[in-house]
């Protein structure tokens, strides 16, 4: 028994040993990191570290330490190599960056442009990474700008943006919070392309002192969540509308909740969208590929303009159809940009056939090859239920 | 002592010289002279363990009056002394049997004083209206044994009896102490032998239950008591336990730990092979399942054998309480369990080596919190650990007044300035308070220095190589209970061994006692406690 216990104590050193062990003290926690490109053509890197140092016991109870006192610090460094310029940030701080517990990857335009898996190759390939962070493009502006804000609703900046996004993908279903390996599956499946979520920045940006931003009640600059950004196999291509995001959660059968604005001003109404499902099914009709598109809504009628009437069951059904024929719309002209405007497979047609009937996927590759998307069309059944007709009445 | 089995001793005078000798004229030693007629009756007791007032009244008395009564009768038959008859009657009312014995004494024999005063002392154990009255064979019984034991012996010539006059030295029943209960009885063992099997007895009113006695220690002679029902409990174990008794050679029993101790079979394992309880409606619960209780002279706590870990984890008062609400509770317990050996380890294995299974939100306050602490997690553990077993120990041993004070410097004062001088981190506090407050529920003193000593293991372990520390560390763990035997029967049981109906009914929820009509395999043989109508 004592052999066998040494055994597995020296075993223990062997394998893993002590080689790993980190004092919560030496390390600097990051947060969420930006990339983009310097004057030189050199990786910029941007990181927010979260501040882990005890607050001053004048200022308050000092055993209640947590996070809600902690704040970030920013620190930049540039390098040819995206793990070189991590790890000079060591010549600023005192503490290793620990990167495990980034939530946050913001990438510029410029960066973006170029080819994606050069970035992406760091966080996949290092074994120390978290891989659920959100990818992110900056649309106008720079992750350095972006990180350099700081946010008045939550101290973490950070949580902020990614909270953002993530809100604004539940509640109005124009973007996605795909984290990183979800990213990585899209990209690596034949007949997909990946899409992105967007940050802008609102407002001015002082120059002089990010935290004056946090003092004044109305601060001037915010971090809004943008539309999608849409790739073709590597780099950035451009942006989809706010209502084509929504189409294309609703083709990805992702669509947690949405807004549709009918009619105009004086004469519309607003649609919520509940509950959203979708199927799709491809089928070949005389050497045509079609998909069908099957939507099933529930929807909520939920703000009615002055002139507008929804009064008998008649009205309510042309509402029904109009909704329906809205969506129908929307997603068909949708798929189409994607084939002609965008030309990139977004929603993953192609992958579909892949998937389902792989025979014709490859047939449909060996006749078209890459210029497959033009050759495929889309048949959209739209299915709405109105649970709620917007009648005041019926509330009380 | 060895020396009296070769002595002869050819009257009381020798006796008693011998007595003297051997105890060294101790003190406490009582000599006494009785001149009853014509004859000479010696009284030998220790005052310390007899009762004084019971011997002059019981013993001596009833001496004379027997006595008395033959010279009486001669009297009686020839003068009729109005007298005596009188006395005697006063006395019948308080000795009525007594009284009937000697009349038919009187018919028997009348012949002579000498004839008649050896006949009553050879009778004596029927003519004495005292408790236990035995007759010794001085030369090859232990006279001291009896006079210790609280005995009066009455010397005549050669002849040595042995009168039961116990002084009380015990304290009454009182409140369990260590094993509160809340709704269960609340009677408890005491230092008294005979109450503590009464204790027993009086729940168990069945002719089965059997109790069978050895006495222990060469210098103690502590009576050991084996309880047992003889229709349920398996009878290779109480000749087991019989056999292991015999084998004692030790000079002192002080307690009954010393009895554990001698008889557990894995001297090896930390964790308690053997219960003690001080309550007796515990071991008669533990008495029908088929298990055997050893009493322990002059020790309140009572050994119950064999004994599995579930009995440690568990509180036998689920059984007392609403069977389906007591299952949160025992899972509570398991938490506990879990809670009280490892959290310490975990904490240390996930600050130093694994920080990416902590959320973001959690490791920032775990850093902030750390900011400034100068020592390692392990150390920092070490640190606190050590601390709060001090204040344990030291609760444990200070008197009830100064109790609370130590509780409130020790625990606030201690602790909340170690956290504002940065010695310790506060979210350290909080791990090794509710380690110890989990620690709390296993009210067994051997399981708690037994998780203990596995809190520590667990905890090198963790610092040494993380959550992958702990995982050998757990092995190392369930190696060391499934490897443990209570008597040859699986520490484990009913997990391991798996008995399904039986580890429903003692993990998870209790069986409702209308349908519990089944014993367990492991300890009857007689499986069946009734049948169902």
């Amino acid at each position: 028994m004592k052999t066998k216990i040494f055994i597995l104590i020296v075993a223990m050193f062997l394998f893993n040993g002590l080689a790993n062990s980190r004092e919560l003290n030496d390390l600097a926690i990051l947060s969420s990191m930006g990339i983009e490109l310097d004057e030189d053509g050199n990786y910029l890197i941007t990181v927010q570290i979260l501040n882990t140092k005890k607050p001053d016991s004048s200022s308050g109870n000092s055993s209640s330490g947590g996070s809600g006192t902690s704040n970030v610090t920013v620190f930049k460094s540039n390098s040819s190599t995206i793990h070189g310029a991590l790890r000079d940030i060591v010549l600023q701080s005192s503490k290793k960056i620990y990167i495990a517990h980034m939530e946050l990857l913001l990438v510029s335009e410029e960066v973006a442009k170029t080819d994606m898996f050069d970035i992406l190759d760091f966080f996949i390939r290092d074994n120390e990474n978290s891989n659920n962070f959100i990818l992110a493009v900056t649309k106008d502006t720079t992750p350095k700008e972006v990180l350099e804000i700081l946010t008045p609703l939550e101290t973490n900046p950070t949580q902020s943006i990614k909270n953002t996004i993530k809100a604004t993908y539940k509640n109005k279903g124009t973007t996605i919070d795909n984290i990183l390996t979800e990213n990585i599956q899209i990209m690596l499946k034949p007949g997909m392309n990946m899409v992105a979520a967007s940050v802008g920045i609102d407002g001015e940006v002082k120059k002089e002192e990010g935290s004056d931003n946090i003092n004044s009640s109305a601060s001037s600059a915010k971090v809004i969540a943008k539309e999608l950004a849409y790739f073709d196999k590597k780099s950035l291509m451009g942006y989809l509308t706010e209502e084509e995001g929504l189409y294309y959660n609703l083709g990805l059968d992702d669509l947690k909740s949405g807004m549709l604005n009918m009619g105009t001003k004086e004469d519309g109404y607003v649609v919520e969208i509940l509950n959203a499902k979708s199927s799709s099914t491809p089928r070949v009709e005389n050497d045509k590929y079609i998909i069908d598109f099957n939507f099933d809504l529930s929807c909520a009628i939920t703000e009615i303009s002055r002139e507008k009437k929804i009064e008998t069951f008649d009205e309510e059904v042309i509402i029904q159809k109009e909704i329906e024929e809205r969506i129908k719309n929307g997603f068909e002209s949708f798929a189409n940009k994607c084939k002609n405007e965008y030309e990139s497979d977004l929603i993953g047609f192609g992958n579909i056939y892949y998937k389902r009937l792989n025979k014709e996927y490859e047939k449909l590759m060996a006749k078209y090859g890459d210029d497959y998307l033009k050759h495929i069309d889309i048949n959209t059944n739209v299915k709405v239920k109105l649970v709620n007709e917007g009648s005041v009445m019926s509330i009380w | 002592m060895e020396e009296n089995n070769s002595k002869k001793f050819n009257s009381a005078k020798e006796i008693i010289d011998y007595i003297k000798n051997s105890t060294s004229n101790s003190e406490d030693m009582v000599y006494k002279e009785l001149e009853l007629g014509k004859e000479t009756v010696n009284i030998v007791y220790s005052e310390a363990t007899s009762d004084g007032n019971f011997i002059a009244d019981f013993i001596i008395r009833s001496l004379r009056y027997l006595f008395n009564e033959n010279i009486n009768e001669k009297i009686e038959k020839k003068e009729n002394d109005s007298n005596v008859i009188e006395k005697v009657n006063t006395e019948k009312k308080r000795k009525g049997n007594l009284q009937e014995k000697i009349k038919e004494k009187k018919e028997e024999d009348l012949n002579s004083n000498e004839n008649n005063f050896a006949n009553i002392l050879e009778n004596l154990d029927k003519n004495l209206g005292a408790g236990k009255i035995k007759k010794l064979d001085i030369n090859n019984e232990d006279i001291f044994y009896y006079i210790f034991s609280g005995f009066t012996c009455i010397m005549y010539d050669k002849e040595v009896f042995a009168v039961e006059s116990r002084a009380s030295l015990d304290r009454s029943i009182t409140e369990p102490a260590i094993e509160n209960t809340i709704k269960g009885p609340k009677d408890c063992f005491i230092e008294n032998y005979s109450k503590n099997i009464g204790l027993v007895r009086k729940r168990l009113r069945t002719e089965k239950l059997v109790l069978e006695e050895q006495k222990v220690g060469r210098r103690t002679k502590t009576k050991v008591g084996i309880l047992y029902i003889s229709d349920i409990a398996k009878i290779e174990l109480v000749n087991n336990i019989k056999e292991k008794l015999k084998n004692i050679d030790i000079d002192a029993i002080l307690d009954s730990n010393y009895i554990m101790e001698l008889i557990e079979n894995s001297k090896k394992s930390d964790f308690p092979t053997i219960i003690s309880t001080e309550r007796p409606d515990l071991v008669s619960f533990y008495l029908l399942q088929g298990r055997i209780a050893l009493v322990v002279e002059n020790s309140p706590f009572v050994l119950v054998i064999p004994a599995f870990i579930m009995d440690f984890v568990n509180n036998a008062e689920d059984n007392l309480q609403q069977s389906r609400s007591v299952t949160l509770t025992k899972i509570v317990r398991y938490i506990a369990f879990i809670i009280t050996i490892i959290t310490p380890a975990f904490y240390v294995a996930l600050i130093t080596f694994d920080q990416e299974t902590i959320p973001t939100q959690l490791l920032v306050s775990f850093a902030t919190q750390r900011d400034g602490v100068p020592f390692p997690a392990l150390v920092e553990a070490f640190l606190m650990i050590l601390s709060f077993e001090i204040l344990r120990e030291g609760d444990y041993r200070v008197p009830n007044a100064v109790g609370s004070t130590l509780s409130i410097v020790g625990a606030l004062i201690l602790g909340d300035a170690a956290v504002n001088a940065g010695i310790v981190s506060p979210i350290m506090i909080i791990v090794i308070a509710i380690t110890t407050i989990s620690g709390l529920m296993f009210t067994d003193i051997n399981m708690a220095n037994a998780l203990r000593l596995w809190r520590l293991i667990f905890l090198v372990f963790a610092g040494l190589a993380g959550i992958m520390g702990i995982t050998i560390a757990a092995m190392l763990f369930i190696v060391k209970i499934a490897s443990t035997k209570s008597f040859s029967k699986p520490y484990t049981y009913p997990v391991a061994p798996a008995d399904y109906t039986s580890l429903i009914k003692t993990i998870f929820q209790r069986k409702d006692y209308s349908k519990d009509t089944k014993r367990q395999k492991i300890l009857t043989n007689n499986l069946t406690k009734y049948k169902k109508v």
